[in-house]
């Protein structure tokens, strides 16, 4: 125990389980506090009640579990996954705002050019596949997608 | 029944579903050969273009992806020792041992002829045993339901890899998600949190292409950005260039030398089998446990390990004889035992049809097409892959820079265009982000996605129990739910010690 006080960051797995504890707690205050029809037995509670209690036994679990030595390997890129998931999820709402605007052809090429840039080293140097590829896809997904398939996407400037 | 089986038969046999099965096949080879990217993300991305194909289309594109992806995973692991996909790993062992001795092409002969194989008679058991079993099951009442229920979610959260307490978790958080919205009998707004457009629930292919694929996606950009990923195939291509003297006349594989590893392929094939009819086992789980059975049971099974095709045939045939039997749940119980039947079940449920017993009855011609195209798109994918084998590997080549965005926009749109809703693309991306938290701290995603699907009818099954018999104790009054509470427990024990002699 004491070692894992010197170096809590090796025992990730020891606080995962107590937000999993917590996370069922705050579940069961709502039901129990919350605007809930908890007077019959099997009411719309008993089993997100059910859900709830099996996560914070979970949690218990996964942080006893640490104690004994039991837990999974923290990850090196956690945190350059949790930046690019930011990023990304940040990218998708702008995506979606601008395909209103834009147009789902003139949006997805910008989309894909930008993403593929971002990914090459020396963007300008393989215009094949950052620049000229993007277009194509773009092109090729709004025949595949809207004229074939019939899905209704925004057409914004181009159409 | 004459008059479905002719319907179906024109269903399935319709061109435009060969093609559709063709291009799924294609699509699912190349998503499943490169590394990271899965037959599942790729049936998840097109789920829907479900409400826009024919039904017998929609579901040729959605079964050529799933068999494409099958044996695309094996394709990297043989020619680059990377397994595309989990299922492929045991198949590297030998596979890309073998390459290296000069030998990649009987090696993938091998991979393509024993996943054919394994598939084949997979589908055909799903056949002749979903059908019985669907009969036997609508005379279920609401306790043998839940048993049921209670059966797979127990096996799936102990069953998927890593730990117990997680994967039970990881379901329980997919049974709260879909408690969202309206209580099914009561018809009170539940965990809404105030936000009115979440009365409805969460739909299902937001949550879906969230969690298996917009947080894959994230997971890979990560790894694009870090150029990790640039240097396995730089790495890949080094491989791949140390044989400029490889003697292509000598590395061929005649069917007749196929045929002398009969006895790795049936052990592959029952075991596959086996196994994927067992909620949440996994086509990983299959193909260790066939390639160990192969192993035990042959007279070289010294050679394993060290480029076999005695092991490659085994691997390989008992990862794809999961692909058949998975689905038995899904069509007997209604209930998806993997997280690939789980991507099946909701593209029932989006062309209107409630996957279970009665689906059979109701949509008998729709399912006797599946049926036809389940084994015939074996038949595609053996022909294809004796054209095309050389160019495959070449697939797993395709740089993540491009194809990634690509399928991240194709996330987003293809969710939208499904309900034509911005709450389905908030939740998309909201699920991508719990999808990404769930993975980095090691929570496994199929439970969720089980917990998902079931919990709406699990809820339902239980709630109707003791509405009728009044206590608890009611659940265990029937002897076939007492069966699948002792069968389940039954199954984890074994698998536990079967994984840690494995171990």
């Amino acid at each position: 125990m004491s070692s894992m006080l010197r170096n809590p960051l090796r025992y990730q797995d020891f606080y995962v389980g107590l937000v999993m504890i917590a996370i069922a707690a705050a579940g069961l205050l709502d039901i129990a506090y919350g605007n809930w029809r908890t007077g019959q037995t099997m009411g719309p509670q008993a089993f997100p009640q059910v859900a709830y209690i099996a996560i914070m036994m979970a949690g218990g679990l996964v942080s006893a579990n640490t104690c004994i030595g039991k837990y999974d390997a923290r990850q090196e890129e956690i945190v350059s996954v949790l930046m690019t998931a930011v990023v990304m999820v940040s990218g998708g709402v702008l995506l979606f705002l601008l395909a209103g605007r834009l147009g789902f052809t003139v949006t997805l090429a910008l989309a894909l050019m930008a993403g593929s840039s971002l990914l090459t080293q020396a963007p300008l140097r393989h215009w094949k596949t950052t620049i000229l590829l993007p277009i194509m896809a773009a092109v090729i997904m709004y025949f595949l997608f809207v004229q074939l398939i019939r899905i209704p996407l925004p057409g914004g400037l181009l159409f | 029944m004459l008059e479905a089986l002719t319907d179906a038969l024109s269903l399935a046999l319709d061109p435009s579903v060969l093609l559709f099965v063709a291009l799924g096949i294609l699509l699912g080879i190349t998503l499943g050969a490169i590394p990271g990217l899965s037959g599942d993300m790729a049936i998840a991305l097109l789920l829907p273009t479900v409400f826009y194909l024919e039904p017998a289309s929609a579901l040729g594109l959605l079964v050529g992806i799933y068999k494409g992806g099958m044996f695309g995973g094996s394709i990297s692991g043989i020619t680059f020792g990377v397994p595309g996909t989990p299922g492929a790993a045991a198949t590297t062992i030998d596979g890309y041992q073998a390459k290296l001795k000069g030998k990649p092409n009987r090696a993938l002969h091998t991979a393509l002829y024993s996943s054919v194989a394994g598939d084949t008679s997979s589908d055909l058991i799903l056949i002749f045993i979903a059908l019985p079993l669907a009969a036997v099951a609508l005379k279920f009442g609401p306790v043998e339901f839940f048993a049921l229920y209670a059966f797979s979610l127990l096996l799936i959260s102990a069953l998927t890899r890593g730990q117990l307490a997680k994967g039970v978790a990881a379901c329980a958080l997919g049974i709260l998600l879909s408690m969202i919205g309206r209580d099914p009998i009561g018809g009170s707004l539940r965990m809404t949190f105030g936000i009115p457009e979440l009365a409805g629930g969460l739909s299902l292919i937001p949550v879906l292409v969230g969690i298996f694929a917009v947080s894959e996606l994230i997971v890979q950009v990560s790894k694009a950005w870090a150029a990790k990923s640039r240097a396995i195939v730089e790495d890949a291509k080094e491989k791949s260039n140390m044989f400029s003297d490889y003697d292509a006349a000598a590395d061929k594989l005649p069917f007749r030398d196929f045929l002398k590893l009969w006895k790795a392929t049936a052990i592959g094939t029952g075991t596959g089998t086996l196994i994927g009819a067992l909620p949440g086992a996994g086509s990983s789980l299959a193909a260790f446990i066939s390639y160990g059975l192969a192993q035990r049971f042959s007279r070289s099974g010294d050679e394993f390990g060290k480029g076999s095709m005695e092991g490659v045939a085994s691997a390989e045939a008992g990862n794809s004889a999961t692909s058949g039997s998975t689905l038995i749940p899904l069509f007997a119980f209604g209930i998806p035992g993997s997280a690939t039947a789980a991507l099946f079940g909701a593209a029932f449920i989006l062309m209107g049809m409630t996957p279970g017993p009665n689906m059979v009855r109701d949509h008998s011609d729709v399912i006797y097409a599946l049926f036809i195209i389940l084994v015939y798109a074996n038949m595609v994918n053996l022909l294809m892959g004796k054209v095309l084998l050389p160019y495959y590997s070449k697939m797993s080549m395709v740089q993540p820079r491009i194809l990634l965005p690509i399928v991240f926009c194709l996330a987003i749109f293809g969710t939208y265009a499904a309900g034509n809703s911005f709450v389905d693309v908030w939740v998309l991306l909201g699920a991508g982000l719990l999808g990404v938290v769930l993975r980095l701290y090691g929570f496994p995603l199929a439970p969720l996605i089980l917990g998902f699907i079931v919990g709406p009818g699990a809820e339902r099954a239980l709630r109707q129990s003791l509405l009728i018999g009044g206590e608890w104790s009611y659940l265990f009054s029937s002897p076939i739910a007492i069966g699948f509470y002792v069968t389940a427990l039954g199954l984890i024990l074994l698998f536990t010690l079967l994984l840690r002699n494995k171990a």
